[in-house]
């Protein structure tokens, strides 16, 4: 499983940055896909959650680059998937190493972006015509690589750090504290939606009556 | 059959479009790899001084990209200003398609998915791929259709839809659905203790004024700083 998961890297890249756009590059999808094969799916998705409710907001419009995500809930899952993480301790701590690696992992994009934007300045320099077939090819080769070397480099540390640090951190966390990170993440997240805040408020109430009520 | 084929191929490339995305001409050059072989196909000459036109700036939607392509070729084919038509409707249907996919589709299958994973089964997963790649690909495979039959009307008939309606409607039932995630959550934290209950809506609300004010990369620092002083507070750091 582990070579397969070289290649679908760089599928991940591609689907974010250059093809497709099916959303299989979401972190919730990422961990479902990996948890799914590696047998560890409800860690993994618990972990994808939190960089799909980060992700969510940081929307890729215009020049923006959005912080990669899709890196995040990869390494993550691999993590979760090879040194199972069967505790909120375990899991906490390997989402805090995969949130801070997966900035350098970021700018990976913007070095993309910038040598994309070298190649197209020198085609058309040199006045050649017909040249946006061979771009596009080499976008998407680049791209692939780029989540091919980093996205498994990225994981690489993530692992190296996570079996350094895990004997630092307390095992004596108790589980309902995950809650706490996820419901601010989630309070951050109810901030996006567009309505007024009285009607976000009679919206979310009723929401949370109802399913008081249901379930 | 060999139309079909053309369609096919089109709708293909249209997914591999961004290749060269990149801050100088955006999507300009996967747009020109585009349009530029759909216009030849379609027996439209090419004038030399319009080739390296084609390459200049544009961005859009990928999903709302043949869209885009349509209206410029049934401009360009009937000699109106193409290529200022694909800069504006490239960013309306950049506009549209942001609103509704980016902003309101992907949160609210998000959400939906997450209540299926959490109630009922985690393959409820599924759901969101498939609920977003179903609207993205009819547009991009009924996109050229849509662009060359309606041409600058493209805008109205998706006004017409209420395309933007739908994308605050997304909203609302998105705030419902977390409404509906959330109480839940806080019920399964430390069992019937109240004061938990109000301590997490109490967290919630915090996030809720962190977004009016915070970046999300500010925001970010700030969880990992609260997840390592849980760490601290339950037990403390082994140094």
């Amino acid at each position: 499983m582990s070579f397969m998961l070289i290649p679908f890297a760089g599928l991940l890249s591609m689907d974010r940055l250059t093809a497709f756009n099916f959303v299989f590059s979401r972190p919730l999808v990422v961990s479902a896909i990996i948890g799914s094969l590696g047998g560890n799916l409800s860690w993994c998705i618990l972990g994808g959650l939190f960089f799909e409710l980060l992700g969510l907001l940081d929307l890729p419009v215009g020049t923006r680059i959005s912080s990669d995500d899709t890196f995040g809930a990869f390494a993550y899952s691999v993590l979760a998937v090879a040194v199972p993480l069967q505790s909120v301790t375990y899991a906490l701590t390997a989402v805090v190493i995969c949130f801070v690696v997966m900035f350098p992992v970021t700018w990976t994009t913007l070095f993309l972006r910038h040598i994309n934007g070298i190649l197209y300045k020198h085609y058309r320099k040199s006045g050649a015509e017909n040249f946006e077939g061979w771009l596009i090819f080499c976008g998407q080769i680049m791209a692939f690589m780029r989540g091919v070397i980093f996205y498994t480099l990225g994981t690489a540390v993530c692992a190296g750090i996570y079996l350094a640090v895990i004997r630092l951190i307390p095992q004596s966390v108790p589980s309902f504290t995950v809650i706490i990170p996820l419901t601010i993440l989630c309070g951050y997240f109810s901030g996006f939606f567009h309505a007024g805040f009285l009607l976000k408020i009679m919206l979310f109430a009723c929401g949370g009556i109802f399913s008081w009520l249901i379930f | 059959m060999k139309s079909i084929i053309d369609k096919i191929i089109f709708v293909v490339k249209s997914l591999f479009y961004q290749g060269n995305f990149n801050t100088e001409n955006m999507q300009g050059t996967g747009f020109a790899w585009l349009v530029k072989p759909e216009l030849k196909k379609q027996g439209v000459a090419i004038p030399e001084g319009d080739n390296r036109q084609f390459s200049e700036y544009f961005n859009t939607n990928p999903s709302f990209i043949t869209i885009v392509a349509g209206i410029f070729i049934n401009e360009y084919k009937s000699g109106g200003n193409a290529f200022a038509a694909k800069n504006l409707y490239g960013a309306a249907c950049g506009a549209l398609g942001d609103s509704f996919f980016w902003h309101g589709l992907r949160p609210l299958l998000f959400l939906a998915t997450l209540f299926i994973c959490v109630h009922f089964s985690l393959w409820g997963v599924v759901l969101y791929p498939v609920g977003y790649i179903l609207p993205h690909l009819i547009l991009i495979i009924m996109g050229l259709k849509i662009g060359s039959t309606y041409g600058g009307r493209t805008i109205s008939l998706f006004n017409r839809l209420r395309f933007n309606y739908w994308a605050d409607m997304a909203d609302k039932i998105s705030i419902f659905l977390l409404g509906m995630l959330i109480v839940p959550l806080f019920r399964s934290s430390p069992a019937d203790d109240s004061l938990f209950i109000v301590l997490f809506g109490l967290l919630f609300v915090i996030g809720y004024i962190m977004y009016k004010f915070l970046r999300p990369i500010v925001f970010l620092g700030l969880l990992i700083a609260l997840i390592l002083s849980t760490f601290f507070i339950y037990g403390g750091f082994v140094i």
